[in-house]
């Protein structure tokens, strides 16, 4: 270093230490007030927004997914299968009147709310007696959906059952027309009355899940010696019958006690009296609180009994809400000494720790995509519409996170509690 | 129990800190104004003008009075309030994006130009407007080097640049400096 280097840079620390601005400490107060000011407005709007965004969204949420449930298990149903009723009574009075028979304007306009003790098959299989006399004027415990409102049942069962009750009175005797009947019949009370062929559509819904994680972090080359824990919300919406797409929201703490593992958290030891330092040992720890935005595709591999085992793969963007640094230096510092008794230069070591501690606020860093996920995961029923899944998972860093540039991943087992199986 | 003028002068820094924490606009005042001289002599290095100073400096009051919950009270407050202080004027100048890395041809330094000699002491202003004429990067790169002590590799993760970079930014704001005074205050003093 060259002497006008030197005391140029002296001068200036000199001059600074004592470094007088109290003729603008006013201003500056004045204006450090208006500017708190204005932030404070700016912090009691964010939450009035946020909430008013929160509630917004957790209500459209919540309708959706209640139209949802709604709009699968009970109108398409009815209407497309009340469509196909009235077509095929259509087809089968057309039918019966090509035969040349007569069906009678009384039997045509009998109120509809008529039932015997005939079930299909029984109608189907040839009878002796030319008319069953025996017909009872209220519902009967045939095998239509407890589900259905008692209204909505009577009206539908009615013009299913009509034609098919028509028929038989009239044309028992007929045995091609009995199996056509039976032909016919058969599958429309199949078809009306077997509702599971239709499950299918109706269990295509959005689920939604709360789970919990341990997990074990990879930092550089070392294994944290702490557990990290998550907890999130997700939602599973079925694409096709083996592939869903499950996006979530978690929250995730991790707390790390580390070596000097990452040149990213190395120290630099600065200069002690123009003298190089070295950093001959490092501890460092950190916090992490990060949120964390999984999507994830949702491949069931193997499905019996409402158990099934999957495997999902996806990615995870990672919000920061606090990063905590700390760490220990130790330094040391080799100058070389003349020593008058020994009349040598000698190497003279000074060892100094410093303390390290580094702070990132909330959503001062966002790694988007910075993680892949691969689980693989069992779920079983708990109770009637509930059921949970055990996840074994990985996530694989995708390209350095936080703020401090770190090759993390993560391993550890989710549970899942699915809330509407 | 009422506070007089002097006894809060009296306060040490625990005690203000104490008063801030629990919401009393007093006690914040006071800890501005007691740090207010130093907060100004460390920004008025990192900005071209005194203006441009007190708007970092009340920046890192706000990030300071809003952090204060996380200072560890055994250790300095003026360490860790120059730390925030540093850091807000390096945010400052990653906001402005004045990464001035062309130089002005009249002040680029003449390697072969004699070293200039300091022979009088130098007074804040005369630092200030020398200061002013460096290009923001060379600036804030030599006072985190000379003044604050920091390595070339913590400058270089700071302000987001290769390390060598650093190194070289050091190297021309030194000799763009040398090249300032010997035409500024130099020339001044012969004309005085």
């Amino acid at each position: 270093m060259n002497s006008f280097d030197e005391k140029f840079t002296k001068q200036v620390k000199e001059t600074f230490e004592n470094y007088n601005a109290s003729h603008m400490v006013d201003a500056g107060w004045e204006t450090f007030r208006q500017k708190q000011s204005k932030k404070s407005k700016s912090i009691l709007l964010i939450p009035l927004w946020a909430k008013a965004a929160t509630i917004t969204l957790l209500i459209s949420l919540g309708g959706y997914l209640t139209f949802r449930i709604v709009d699968n298990t009970e109108v398409p149903v009815l209407t497309e299968e009340i469509k196909k009723v009235e077509s095929k009574k259509a087809e089968q009075q057309k039918h019966v009147e090509d035969k040349g028979v007569t069906i009678s304007e009384e039997s045509k306009s009998k109120p509809n709310v008529a039932y015997r003790k005939v079930t299909p098959t029984q109608v189907a299989e040839p009878k002796e007696e030319a008319v069953i006399t025996e017909i009872i004027p209220q519902p009967t415990k045939t095998a239509v959906d407890s589900s259905f409102s008692s209204e909505t049942e009577a009206a539908y069962i009615a013009q299913t059952k009509t034609p098919a009750l028509e028929e038989a009175t009239i044309e028992t005797d007929s045995t091609i027309l009995e199996n056509e009947v039976s032909k016919k019949d058969k599958p429309v009370v199949a078809e009306t009355l077997n509702i599971p062929e239709e499950d299918e559509k109706v269990k295509r819904k959005t689920l939604v899940s709360a789970g919990l994680s341990g997990m074990m972090a990879k930092v550089e080359t070392m294994v944290s010696a702490s557990p990290g824990v998550a907890i999130g919300l997700y939602a599973e919406r079925e694409l096709t019958s083996k592939i869903s797409i499950r996006p979530g929201l978690a929250i995730a703490k991790q707390a790390f006690n580390l070596g000097n593992f990452s040149e990213n958290l190395t120290y630099d030891a600065p200069d002690l009296n123009g003298v190089e330092g070295e950093v001959v040992d490092m501890d460092n720890s950190f916090d992490i609180i990060a949120m964390e935005i999984p999507i994830n595709l949702v491949f069931n591999v193997f499905e019996r009994k409402e158990r099934s085992l999957f495997i999902s793969l996806g990615t995870s963007t990672m919000v920061y809400l606090s990063q905590h640094y700390t760490g220990t230096a130790y330094n040391s510092y080799t100058n070389n000494v003349y020593n008058n008794e020994t009349e040598l230069w000698e190497d003279n070591t000074t060892y100094i720790q410093t303390s390290l501690d580094e702070r990132f606020g909330a959503f001062s860093h966002t790694d988007f995509f910075g993680l892949a996920n691969i689980s693989a995961g069992y779920n079983f029923p708990v109770g009637k519409k509930s059921s949970m899944s055990i996840e074994p998972f990985v996530q694989i860093p995708v390209s350095k996170l936080t703020s401090t540039n770190l090759t993390m991943g993560f391993g550890g087992v989710s549970v899942k509690y699915f809330l509407n199986k | 129990m009422v506070w007089t003028n002097r006894k809060l002068n009296d306060l040490t820094d625990i005690q203000l800190i104490e008063g801030c924490l629990s919401g009393k606009s007093r006690f914040q005042e006071l800890l501005y104004r007691r740090y207010f001289s130093f907060a100004m002599s460390i920004c008025v290095r990192y900005t071209k003008t005194p203006d441009d100073a007190m708007e970092v400096v009340n920046d890192s009051y706000l990030k300071m009075f809003d952090s204060l919950k996380s200072f560890d009270k055994s250790k300095p407050f003026k360490s860790w309030f120059a730390r925030i202080l540093v850091n807000t004027a390096i945010d400052n100048f990653r906001k402005s994006k004045k990464f001035n890395s062309h130089f002005a041809m009249d002040v680029m330094p003449d390697s072969d130009s004699q070293e200039p000699e300091i022979d009088q002491e130098l007074n804040a202003e005369d630092i200030i407007s020398l200061f002013s004429q460096l290009p923001d990067n060379l600036r804030i790169t030599f006072n985190l080097h000379e003044i604050e002590g920091y390595s070339h590799q913590e400058i270089a993760n700071m302000l987001g640049i290769e390390t060598s970079s650093s190194r070289a930014n050091l190297t021309r704001a030194k000799s763009m400096l040398r090249n300032l005074y010997s035409k500024n205050v130099t020339t001044e003093s012969y004309n005085e």
